[in-house]
């Protein structure tokens, strides 16, 4: 039978802005992250976000900080770039350097050479490994304990079950967290090069993510005998969502709940740290599964309004896109609906 | 140049094992699926008696480590082979099988050039906060770190080189050769892929889903057959979708052989299926003919 463990469950909310910031802590987060935009030529080199996603400069790291910590609030910076040249080492240093000095608590690392970089300057603040590292296994755990990461991201791609095998043997000496809803995206990060800030002008006024696009598709070994679907959107990124499964997850020892969304705007910053508080709460309150599945409908609905309203699209259970659910389970509804009427045309 | 062979399926391997090329490699990049049993693994090393093996993992859940450690047990019996490891649990696994040599593969090597957008050139700049005449200074700026890796940077070498990496995975990618020139430098073998360039790996597997697969334990692995072509009807450029792996096409050149050569790749890493479009013998030797 499976250990159940609870610990206090901290959850870790995006901001971009010290106006997002005081919404977000007022909503209920323990602990804030954001980015700082990185000056010097790095400017011109965004790998996986846009730079309006970042706070835009130190000094409003600085007031960030300062509110956070009167609050009792950590602040957890993230270190942007995905990789590391010798060439950027004396730009990114002098970045790392401008950030520490405002006061963060820890720094989320996205890659083994700017590890190696902190490991030089002599940082003291806790590292978290980031998803970029993507930790699937307990072995990846403990190499990346081994290098002296006290918290751990895991990948989103892992089954209840699985998270709680890694958390329980990785013992206590770090820290696991899990994402808990996606920005709409279906590619683990460390792979994935669809980099939405160098599209072309034409994604640009579609103002969509490449892997929302509608694709025309075709046998490869045989495009000219014609489409096989037209129109669909074969890459299927739509925002995932966690929330039936928070009160499992919860129960499996993690020790928190990062949430998807620096490129979201204050309102829907603030609106997701509350509905993921509210969760939260009643995961670690509901001694039954069915008793926290049947309160969590109100929040859904709640959820389910807000978005409609914000963005105009189905969310949730609408999407069908359970994290952490077993792997094939999810096909995006209109596209299902093509593949089965293909599949019925060909019998 | 060495020429190596990469496939999944025994009955390749075998017809495989009868060409020019220099080494065999068995298993899956990108698919914890798609990995090979122990009975396979072993029938496969008996195909490649006679040319170098090498193991191929892709990045797993627990599920798939755990195959992959009766698999790592059972080739450090034969001793002197490689294994490409793509998930840091296999890397950190590797320090325990002392007698294998690690391969850093794609999938831990963090290259921007993968990304199927052209260049970076006067319009993308131009739609940043930088005007028209700052256009030139800003390309030449960032150019030549888009075309670098994670591995452009000496101390995270000096890092892997604990962890018992010798050998690093890499793309066909030509603006990138050039930079390929600093890992050799410091003494790493290098290997090259050529055809696919995996733009993005997906969590969930669409094809499995276009297929209607329903679990992953009982996929029918109908990626190991067809491949599907991506095309946005606006923007002008082809993807591939092969499994849960997107990849853009980079036709391998006889220029580029001699440029890999010149900056220190031993390796070219062919994967046999259909969009390599070299799916038999023949295929192969031509290709080799081709390039060599």
């Amino acid at each position: 039978m499976c250990k159940e463990t609870i610990r206090m469950v901290k959850l870790l909310a995006p901001v971009s802005s010290f106006d997002s910031a005081v919404d977000v802590v007022k909503a209920g987060a323990d602990e804030l992250y954001c980015g700082v935009r990185i000056p010097s030529r790095l400017k011109y080199l965004w790998l996986n976000r846009r730079p309006e996603c970042e706070v835009p400069t130190y000094e409003e790291l600085e007031r960030i900080v300062k509110y956070a910590h009167s609050r009792k609030v950590k602040v957890i910076l993230t270190t942007v770039m995905p990789f590391m040249t010798q060439s950027v080492e004396g730009d990114l240093r002098s970045h790392l350097r401008s950030c520490l000095n405002q006061g963060v608590d820890a720094l989320i690392v996205t890659d083994l050479g700017i590890l190696s970089l902190l490991r030089r300057m002599s940082v003291e603040v806790p590292l978290h490994a980031s998803t970029f590292f993507a930790a699937m296994n307990l072995e990846g755990v403990e190499f990346l304990k081994e290098l002296g990461f006290k918290r751990v991201i895991l990948e989103r791609q892992l089954t209840i079950d699985e998270i709680r095998e890694i958390v329980q043997g990785a013992g206590d000496n770090v820290e696991v967290e899990v994402f808990f809803h996606g920005g709409g995206c279906s590619n683990y990060n460390a792979s994935c090069y669809l980099l939405h800030w160098r599209l072309p002008r034409l994604a640009v006024k579609e103002r969509v993510n490449p892997c929302m696009y509608l694709f025309d598709v075709y046998d490869a070994s045989h495009p000219q005998a014609g489409r096989l679907f037209e129109n669909v959107p074969v890459l299927d990124a739509f925002t995932w969502c966690s929330a039936c499964r928070v009160r499992q997850l919860v129960r499996t020892g993690i020790t928190g709940f990062k949430i998807v969304g620096r490129c979201l705007d204050r309102e829907a910053q603030a609106f997701a740290t509350e509905a993921c508080r509210s969760l939260i709460d009643l995961a670690e309150k509901e001694p039954k599964q069915s008793s926290f599945e049947e309160k969590l409908e109100a929040l859904k609905r709640k959820i389910v309004a807000f978005n409609l309203i914000k963005w105009g699209g189905p969310s949730l259970c609408a999407t069908n896109r359970c994290y952490y659910s077993p792997f094939f389970t999810n096909p995006y509804p209109p596209f299902a609906r093509a593949v089965e009427a293909k599949a019925g045309r060909r019998r | 140049m060495r020429f190596s062979v990469q496939t999944g399926s025994l009955e390749k391997l075998r017809e495989m094992a009868r060409s020019r090329c220099d080494s065999l490699r068995f298993g899956d990049e990108f698919c914890q699926e798609r990995l090979p049993d122990l009975a396979s693994l072993r029938e496969a090393l008996r195909i490649a008696k006679g040319k170098r093996f090498v193991y191929v993992t892709p990045r797993v859940s627990t599920r798939g480590l755990n195959l992959i450690k009766g698999c790592l047990d059972a080739l450090q019996e034969q001793g002197g082979l490689g294994v490409v490891a793509n998930d840091l649990g296999v890397l950190n696994l590797l320090r325990k099988h002392r007698g294998l040599e690690p391969h850093l593969g794609r999938q831990l090597v963090y290259a921007p050039a993968r990304c199927p957008w052209p260049d970076i050139g006067g319009r993308d700049i131009a739609s940043s906060p930088f005007h028209a005449f700052g256009v030139k200074y800003a390309r030449s700026r960032v150019r030549d770190l888009f075309y670098q890796t994670n591995l452009s940077y000496l101390p995270t070498l000096e890092l892997l080189k604990e962890y018992g990496v010798q050998t690093v995975e890499l793309d066909w990618i030509p603006g990138s050769f050039d930079y390929y020139k600093f890992l050799a430098e410091y003494g790493l073998r290098l290997s090259v892929h050529s055809h696919l360039v995996p733009v993005t790996v997906t969590r969930r597997c669409h094809t499995a889903r276009l297929s209607g697969e329903k679990s992953p334990e009982n996929c029918s692995k109908p990626c190991e057959e067809k491949a599907l072509l991506l095309r946005h009807r606006k923007l002008g450029i082809d993807l591939h979708l092969q499994g849960n792996t997107v990849f853009r096409l980079e036709e391998p050149t006889r220029q580029g052989m001699r440029e890999l050569e010149e900056n220190g790749v031993e390796e070219v890493v062919v994967a046999i299926g259909p969009l390599t479009k070299i799916e038999n013998r023949r295929d192969l030797e031509r290709f080799l003919k081709a390039m060599s």
